[in-house]
This record gives C-alpha cells, sequence and structure tokens, in this order.
C-alpha cells in the first residue's frame, strides 16, 4: 500500500490511541490520507518534499494532536 | 473468555528445565551451580553475541542488540541507571513456559536478570507476573525473599490477566502506575523505557538462557542446537480449550532448535493441523506437521514463526476454521479498545470468520479486513490476529474449501457452541 521511504523523505504516523477519527486531516491532506470504513486514517507512503507544508498542516490541525510528521 | 490451564506437565530438558528433579530452591540452585559470576557489559556481549541468542517473547529480537542499545544510552545519560525488566504477564492463554519456568526454575531467570543488571549498572529489577496465575507472584516473591544481592533492589508487579498485557510498553505502562494498556512509542524501551531510562525489558526465558549461557558457559550451551541456532527453546503443547474457554492440561516442554517435532507431538497430532505460535501465531498444514523441525529457518519456509513457542494441535479433530472463528472472537473481546481500527476491525474480523464457520463465503471480506487493521495500532494486537486468519485462509485453503464444501469433518451443528 505504502511506498517505502527514501532517504531525507517524511512520513506520517499516528498516534492511534489519541486518533477519534474527526478525519480533519483526510480533508487538508487527501493526496496522503484516506479514511477507512470506520473513518480512521489511512496513510498512504511517505510524505514527499512538496508536500511538507500541507502536511504540517494537517498535523497542527488535528483535535486529537494524534497525526505526527516524522523523518523516514 | 479463554483461560490458560491450571496444571500443566513439565518435562526434564537439557539446559533450562535440566534441574527438575532437584527443585526450585536456592539453596539446591548454588549446589548446582556456586556463586552467579559478574561479568561486564563487554563479556557478557562476548559471550552471547555469537549465540545469537534471541528474546523468547515473541518478536525474536536479538539480546545483544537490546543491551548494545541500553548501554548506548546510558552513555549519554549521566546518573540515569538503566532498569531490568523481566517479563513474565504471559498474556497468551495458550502459553504456560513462563509462568511454569517460573514455578520450577525461579532462580535461573533471577540469575539472568541479576546478571543483566550488573553489567549495565542497572539497581533495580521488576518482575512482572499475571494475577490469573497467582502462584508465579508468589514463587517469584519466595525465590526473591532467598536471595542476597546487594545493590539490588526487587520490585514485584502483577499485570491484568488480559491478552495483550505482556506487550512490552503496556507493562511499562503497568510499571508506572497506570491501566497496563499498549501506549504508543516510537521509541524502544532499551533507549528510554520506565520513567525514561534505559530498560532492558525481555521475557522471563530470555533471562534463563542469559544465564544458562553464563553458567554452562557459551561453548556447553552451543552443544545444543544447530550451529545457526545454537541453544534450546520452551514450547507449551496444547489442544483447544474446553468449551468454557478454560485450557486443560498442557505440556511445557524444552527442545534444541531443529529438533524434529514428532519427537514431543503426539501420534494425533502428526496428521493434524497446528498452530504454532499460539492464537498471534500461524496454522501448519498437517503435511507438514511430520517434517516440521523446531527452527526459526524452517519454519518461516512454511509460514510459521515460534512466537512464544506455544503450540496449539487439532489432534482431537476439532475443525480449524471453527477453532479460529472461536480465538478471532476471543481476539476482539481482548482488544483493549483504544485503537479505532482494532476496536472495530477485530469485532468485524471475527463475525466475518464466525460466517466463514458457519458456511457463508466470506474470504474476500475477511482479505479485506485483516489488510484494514494491520500495522494499524499502539501494540501488534491486531497484527497478530490478522496473521493468524490469514494463515487459516492461505495455508489451509484446502481444509477451508472442504468445510465450505460441506466435506469437513466437523459438521454445522458441531459449531453452533463457538462462543
Amino acid at each position: 500500500m505504502s511506498a517505502p521511504a527514501g532517504v531525507g523523505e517524511q512520513v506520517l504516523r499516528v498516534d492511534w490511541p489519541q486518533c477519534r477519527a474527526r478525519g480533519l486531516c483526510a480533508e487538508l491532506l487527501p493526496e496522503r490520507i484516506a479514511l477507512d470504513e470506520w473513518g480512521y486514517p489511512i496513510v498512504l507512503g511517505p510524505v514527499p518534499r512538496g508536500e511538507r507544508t500541507l502536511a504540517r498542516e494537517a498535523v497542527a490541525a488535528c483535535p486529537r494532536r494524534a497525526l505526527h510528521l516524522r523523518d523516514a | 473468555m479463554i483461560r490458560p490451564s491450571a496444571f500443566v506437565d513439565v518435562l526434564p530438558g537439557p539446559l533450562l528445565l535440566s534441574g527438575l528433579a532437584d527443585g526450585p530452591h536456592l539453596r539446591a540452585h548454588l549446589a548446582r551451580f556456586g556463586r552467579l559470576p559478574e561479568p561486564g557489559p563487554e563479556a557478557l556481549l562476548a559471550c552471547i553475541t555469537p549465540l545469537a541468542l534471541r528474546g523468547r517473547g515473541g518478536a525474536g529480537f536479538p539480546m545483544s542488540r537490546k543491551i548494545e542499545t541500553v548501554l548506548r544510552h546510558r552513555g549519554r545519560r549521566p546518573g540515569r541507571h538503566p532498569v531490568v525488566v523481566v517479563n513474565a504477564a504471559e498474556g497468551e492463554p495458550a502459553s504456560a513456559k513462563d509462568s511454569t519456568l517460573l514455578d520450577v526454575a525461579p532462580h535461573l531467570v533471577l540469575d539472568g536478570a541479576v546478571l543483566a543488571a550488573r553489567a549495565l549498572g542497572a539497581r533495580a529489577v521488576h518482575v512482572v507476573t499475571s494475577a490469573d496465575r497467582p502462584w508465579v507472584g508468589s514463587a517469584v516473591e519466595a525465590a526473591v525473599a532467598d536471595r542476597d544481592e546487594p545493590g539490588i533492589r526487587w520490585r514485584l508487579h502483577e499485570a491484568e490477566a488480559r491478552f495483550v498485557s505482556g506487550q512490552a510498553r503496556a507493562v511499562l505502562e503497568l510499571m508506572a502506575g497506570r491501566p497496563g494498556l499498549p501506549a504508543t512509542t516510537w521509541t524502544p524501551a532499551a533507549a528510554a523505557g520506565h520513567g525514561g531510562r534505559p530498560t532492558l525489558l525481555s521475557n522471563a526465558e530470555s533471562f534463563a538462557h542469559l544465564a544458562a549461557v553464563v553458567r554452562w558457559g557459551p561453548g556447553r550451551y552451543a552443544a545444543h542446537g544447530t550451529a545457526d541456532e545454537p541453544g534450546t527453546t520452551l514450547l507449551t503443547l496444547t489442544t483447544p480449550p474446553a468449551a468454557d474457554g478454560g485450557f486443560v492440561g498442557g505440556r511445557v516442554v524444552e527442545v534444541e532448535h531443529g529438533d524434529p517435532a514428532w519427537r514431543v507431538l503426539d501420534a494425533a497430532a502428526l496428521v493434524a493441523p497446528l498452530l504454532v505460535g499460539g492464537f498471534h501465531g500461524a496454522w501448519v498444514h498437517p503435511r507438514d506437521v511430520p517434517g516440521l523441525r523446531w527452527s526459526t529457518g524452517h519454519l518461516r519456509e512454511i509460514g510459521a514463526s515460534l512466537g512464544a513457542g506455544a503450540v496449539l494441535s487439532l489432534g482431537d479433530g476439532s475443525c480449524p476454521v471453527a477453532e479460529t472463528a472461536r480465538y478471532v472472537g476471543y481476539l476482539a473481546d481482548e482488544s483493549a479498545g483504544r485503537c479505532g481500527p482494532c476496536r472495530n476491525g477485530l469485532p468485524a474480523l471475527a463475525a466475518e470468520v464466525r460466517g466463514l464457520a458457519e458456511g457463508a463465503d466470506t474470504r474476500r471480506r475477511v482479505g479485506e479486513l485483516t489488510g484494514l487493521v494491520r500495522g494499524r495500532g499502539a501494540c501488534a494486537h491486531p497484527d497478530g490476529t490478522a496473521r493468524m486468519v490469514t494463515s487459516l485462509l492461505t495455508t489451509l485453503e484446502d481444509h477451508v474449501e472442504d468445510h465450505l464444501a460441506e466435506h469437513c469433518a466437523c459438521h454445522a451443528d458441531r459449531i453452533v457452541g463457538i462462543r
């Protein structure tokens, strides 16, 4: 499903116990986040450099602070 | 609810279970082995690294790498003493080897913990046992009371009886005074564990192997097993739990790596599906059971792994589809319910596998759901559950076909009682 991350790439990681399926991440970053049938995020591969700002915005928008952007 | 057996047989073995006749007491232990040596970290690593000693809690992580990580982080954090944790929470009800080991040879396990603590400079050694096997906690308490180790503080904990209690981060949560449930971490315990300190958290059997290597010497340890996988491993051999969910009987044996399985399995087990690695493990096809060997490499070739050494045979004629449905139902109930995909996905998966057991071809949906839960939780509970279910559909595909065609030995009326 998700391609392996390359050097210097970043990945989105979900703090699962924190996540309550609010779905803001998928609205803000549909390129990288889909929702499963229960509304929980499915991360679609690593974040390319060009998407970093958008990814940071999605991370900041999570009301549960459940989304994290980390070095691969 | 599935519960561990209260009575388990234990047979003498080559190393860990070689002192069975002498009893569990410290005096007998010291009469056999003498004073515990105190190798420094380099000497300890030099002992175990060539033996490729792996953890016995299920993940099979190399012990030497864990120890190296603790040492590295100890160096960076002056004044922050490492912590040693002996994990015998044994949440898997099909497994009884850690509990049994602490019952019959507690000092070998505690030796391993002290060896590690001395080498790492840890002052506190925590031992975590399970609430549904209270005699194990008592055995540890008695053994610890007999020992005299200046500078070592023993701390005993009792984990709640649930499947995920033994997961490393759940154990650390318990030690921190919070509910012992899995929590998110992106750092290994060896780097930042109990109170943020570098923590050597390993399974009880793993510590006994550490002690065995030092007590007997690497040469005599490696005289057992194979060149690639020296030493021995403990197995819990069981059959399906009774209708009320309780495992009945069971046997703990110590086998050498590479040993053929027929030496410890009975005749009926040699022609029946075998679940290797417990409820997070994988089914082995009956055709592969007679040639099965207890070797990580060999098991990998047939899509299985030893896990924590729980081996469940359907030699009683139970149907693997009905049994899998029952176990997945149990695993869904055992979800801590903290992570959405597990909380929602496992009950959905359990319902579909139950549908399969009742004769509906739900395989496609089962495949979807296993894909949806995998890798999406704070612990490996969804992954392990998905692994067992997937092995039913792949390894035992022929049996599933027979089951759906009603050619399976188990007839529909026999499975109405599942859960």
